[in-house]
């Protein structure tokens, strides 16, 4: 569906861009054709409808990354297993290739690998649409279109959005 | 060569066993459904079965260690055991009977693959169809598993065998290092219930068969409970024992089930076959 669409800052002002790193815009459209959680993509990139709140304008996130969600396995049989700790081939894939907001932010910390170079590593913030279906839990994981990978260190519902804490995890 | 990943799997087996006395078909010793492995499980994992009223028991070599070696570097044989556990392979399915006894190696080889189990001290027929049927479904494959036999539909090259003890040995170091045995448990019944099981079958043996046929010894450590995560209702116990195992050279491969034999005539290289 083709809709006329203008994005504005925040504050509804038009004066001044937006500032870095901000990922929420106002979006003035026919809201009777959308609902919380719509992917709008235009000119200006890939939005998400993040609020409707009639007659104030709606409420979009820009977003900047492409997401999936993963729950790590374990053991699955009674008795006993081969491994319990989580190893690759038993990952749950819960969402793909989501369009969704990934900033820094948040609590970081640091790495454990007891390498020469451990630093600290960024906490990051990622909104992206809630699916019914799925729920995130703390210590699921994230993965970017740049094969970054991100734990999850809670998850919260807002609306139809969830936001997302998340470390980077890194050796 | 014995190695630390080679008591995990021995206290593993042992734990399973006690658990799951007529195999994993049968319910469990204590109700509760549960699990038995090596390495640390992982939040995501562990919610759901807390939940469920299910046990996960972990089992972890611990940093906690000291060099013993004190032998001299000689080979040596390891005595013989009787062929007393006995398979009988159709198609795709193996059904397991006789008596078990330590240092006999039971294993299937599906489309290739090798699933070895050594045979523990608690272990009867039902318990290898058990441990291997996890070993398998582990690996992806779909078991039919009952009682004493298990069945793999989607095997195209299928084999098992049951092979008896070692080859000469010779032990090049000694090691005692403790094994930390953690019990994630719902409740504390639960947990009263499989840490009194698994400490009683774990106290039984002096010594424990090793995937290469030597022997480690096993000797209880410490036991502590932790309740710290009942807020999460988590309730942790921790059975520490300590085992002294030797890191061994073999003069053949004791875990040899299954392998290649290369064929030639007239000194003329001919095939390579999968016995």
């Amino acid at each position: 569906m083709r809709l006329a669409v203008a994005l504005v800052s925040p504050g509804g002002s038009v004066n001044a861009p937006s500032g870095f790193g901000v990922p929420y815009r106002q979006a003035w459209a026919d809201w009777s054709y959308l609902q919380v959680g719509d992917y709008l993509a235009g000119p200006e990139g890939c939005v998400f409808v993040a609020a409707i709140e009639p007659p104030r304008p709606m409420l979009v996130v820009m977003t900047n990354a492409v997401l999936d969600l993963w729950r790590p396995g374990g053991a699955a049989f009674a008795g006993a297993n081969a491994y319990g700790a989580p190893l690759p081939a038993g990952q749950a894939k819960l969402l793909s290739e989501f369009p969704a907001s990934l900033l820094v932010g948040g609590i970081g910390d640091r790495t454990r690998a007891g390498l020469a170079d451990d630093t600290r590593v960024p906490g990051f913030i990622a909104l992206l649409p809630a699916v019914a279906c799925v729920q995130p839990r703390v210590a699921d994981f994230i993965t970017n279109e740049r094969a970054e990978r991100f734990t999850v260190t809670a998850a919260e519902l807002v609306g139809g959005v969830w936001r997302l804490s998340l470390v980077q995890a890194v050796s | 060569m014995a190695d630390q990943s080679d008591v995990e799997n021995a206290l593993v087996a042992i734990i399973a066993n006690a658990l799951y006395p007529d195999g994993t078909a049968a319910p469990s010793a204590i109700g509760n459904l549960c699990r038995v492995y090596r390495g640390m499980p992982s939040a995501p994992a562990l919610d759901p079965d807390l939940a469920a009223g299910n046990v996960n028991i972990s089992v972890l070599a611990d940093e906690v260690q000291k060099n013993v070696t004190r032998y001299p570097r000689i080979w040596q044989s390891v005595a013989p055991v009787p062929a007393s556990l006995a398979c009988v392979v159709t198609s795709t399915s193996v059904s397991f009977s006789g008596a078990c006894v330590v240092g006999q190696l039971a294993g299937v080889a599906v489309n290739g693959t090798i699933f070895p189990y050594a045979i523990q001290v608690n272990d009867s027929p039902a318990t290898v169809a058990s441990n291997l049927a996890a070993l398998l479904r582990q690996a992806g494959w779909l078991v039919d598993y009952a009682g004493t036999s298990l069945n793999i539909p989607g095997a195209e090259m299928f084999a098992a065998r049951v092979v008896q003890g070692a080859g000469p040995l010779q032990e090049i170091k000694r090691q005692e290092q403790e094994f930390s045995i953690t019990f994630w448990c719902p409740d504390p019944a639960s947990r009263d219930a499989s840490g009194a099981l698994v400490d009683q079958a774990l106290a039984i043996p002096q010594f424990i068969a090793l995937a290469d046929g030597s022997a480690a010894r096993l000797i209880y450590a410490a036991s502590d409970v932790q309740d710290g995560n009942a807020d999460a209702v988590l309730y942790k116990r921790i059975i520490r024992y300590r085992a002294e195992y030797p890191t061994t050279l073999a003069q053949t491969t004791p875990a040899m089930l299954f392998g290649s034999a290369g064929f030639t005539a007239n000194t003329a290289f001919v095939d390579t076959f999968n016995v």
